[in-house]
């Protein structure tokens, strides 16, 4: 049950809401009084920093902005599906299938990124059949003499105790099957 | 009227010129309403033109965006295109309508909410204070627009709601829990609420628009005689 108040009661308590020092019980009590009483509301409004916004009540768009709105709503109404923030459905707006495209676009774009370079097939290494080491390898091998475009030769030299030498060579191709 | 069916589109509105002109007043909207519910399409579109500034406020004061309050709008008319056998001529279409947006903004901003945390962050961030003396008596409508928006971002959807139908467009109590669904207890809760807030959102982060004495409530006077 609202409290009823008189204006004089209404004006101290304005004074204690506009602070924020009031209960929910008074404010209604407040609130309940100035729907009654033009005169404080009036003086209340007259100092209330959030009437601030009251002129937001005047705003008026521009006619340009309602373009689109009327075929979006025929276009709703004739679909037969079901349309409605219910169904989680929004509305598609040119400027979103700009974005749509544009994202498209992108995802395309990493996707062609992220997929490995494809890497020209190696013609097969010729098998030396019951050798212990490549002959490749014997020989200094060069990226020509194993015949794979794709591959890298590295030439390493260790040097051990008593001028001990090992020569390391690696071949790096990706084309070739082990 | 069969939720999903395809009314005819035009005939019968010759008397009320093209939709895209204005709309003759004279018409009223029952009369319109009536030839929408039997189907006119053309009917339906005056009956948007006419109705679609209202719509698209209410709906703006609760989602806060521009673009949202557009698809709450276009949603909106086609929920009453498709509702308009349930309405009840002389029962007031624009309670009704009211009611529709509103729910349908709700709903949008709760569904949003968390698209509207990552939002908040940006608007809270430190803006520069403006100069009082320069703040002109009559603000722009787009600064009050930008500062109700970022103060009133916070707040739950239905305090939005409830705080913009009774201080901005000015309806009772009663009006505003009949479009909310709510009783009217709980709608002065809500305001309460609301108030509280934005005050101390206002005091905080835009003291420059504070009363004289730069604390809400110090030039409030003590109530006026009642004998006045």
């Amino acid at each position: 049950m609202t409290r009823v108040i008189d204006c004089a009661a209404f004006g101290r308590l304005a004074k204690l809401e506009a602070r924020g020092e009031i209960s929910a019980q008074e404010f209604a009590a407040l609130d309940h009084h100035r729907e009654g009483c033009e005169r404080c509301a009036r003086s209340m409004r007259s100092t209330d920093p959030l009437a601030l916004f009251k002129g937001l009540a005047a705003e008026e768009r521009p006619a340009a902005s309602w373009a689109g709105l009327w075929e979006g709503v025929r276009a709703g109404i004739r679909s037969e599906g079901s349309l409605g923030l219910g169904e989680g459905l929004r509305l598609v707006r040119p400027s979103s299938r700009v974005a749509a495209a544009a994202l498209l676009i992108v995802g395309l774009a990493v996707a062609a990124l992220a997929v490995p370079r494809l890497t020209p097939q190696a013609p097969p290494v010729a098998a030396v059949p019951d050798s212990p080491v490549l002959p490749a390898l014997v020989l200094h091998p060069t990226v020509e003499s194993i015949q794979s475009p794709g591959a890298r030769v590295y030439e390493v030299k260790l040097f051990g105790e008593n001028e001990r030498v090992t020569e390391v060579v690696m071949i790096v191709d990706q084309g070739i099957e082990l | 009227m069969d939720v999903g069916r395809r009314p005819p589109e035009t005939h019968g509105v010759a008397p009320e010129g093209e939709a895209g002109t204005a709309a003759p007043r004279e018409v009223d909207d029952e009369a319109v309403l009536r030839r929408a519910a039997g189907g006119e399409l053309r009917a339906f579109e005056l009956l948007v033109e006419r109705k679609r500034a209202r719509a698209y406020r209410l709906a703006r004061y609760i989602v806060g965006q521009d673009e949202d309050a557009e698809d709450v709008v276009q949603l909106a008319f086609i929920r009453v295109w498709r509702m308009l056998a349930r309405y009840h001529p002389g029962s007031g279409f624009d309670p009704w309508l009211g009611r529709i947006v509103v729910n349908l903004a709700i709903d949008f901003r709760r569904r949003n909410r968390t698209r509207r945390r990552g939002l908040r962050v940006l608007a809270t961030a430190p803006r520069p204070p403006l100069d009082r003396a320069q703040v002109p008596r009559g603000l722009r409508e787009d600064e009050i627009r930008r500062v109700f928006d970022d103060l009133a971002g916070g707040l739950p959807a239905r305090q939005r709601a409830v705080f913009a139908l009774r201080e901005i467009e000015g309806m009772d109590t009663d009006e505003v829990a009949r479009l909310c669904g709510v009783r009217a207890s709980t709608v002065r809760n809500h305001l309460f609420q609301a108030r509280r807030a934005l005050q101390r959102a206002l005091q905080r982060r835009y003291p420059e628009y504070l009363p004289r004495g730069g604390r809400p409530g110090s030039d409030v006077e003590d109530g006026h005689d009642a004998g006045d």
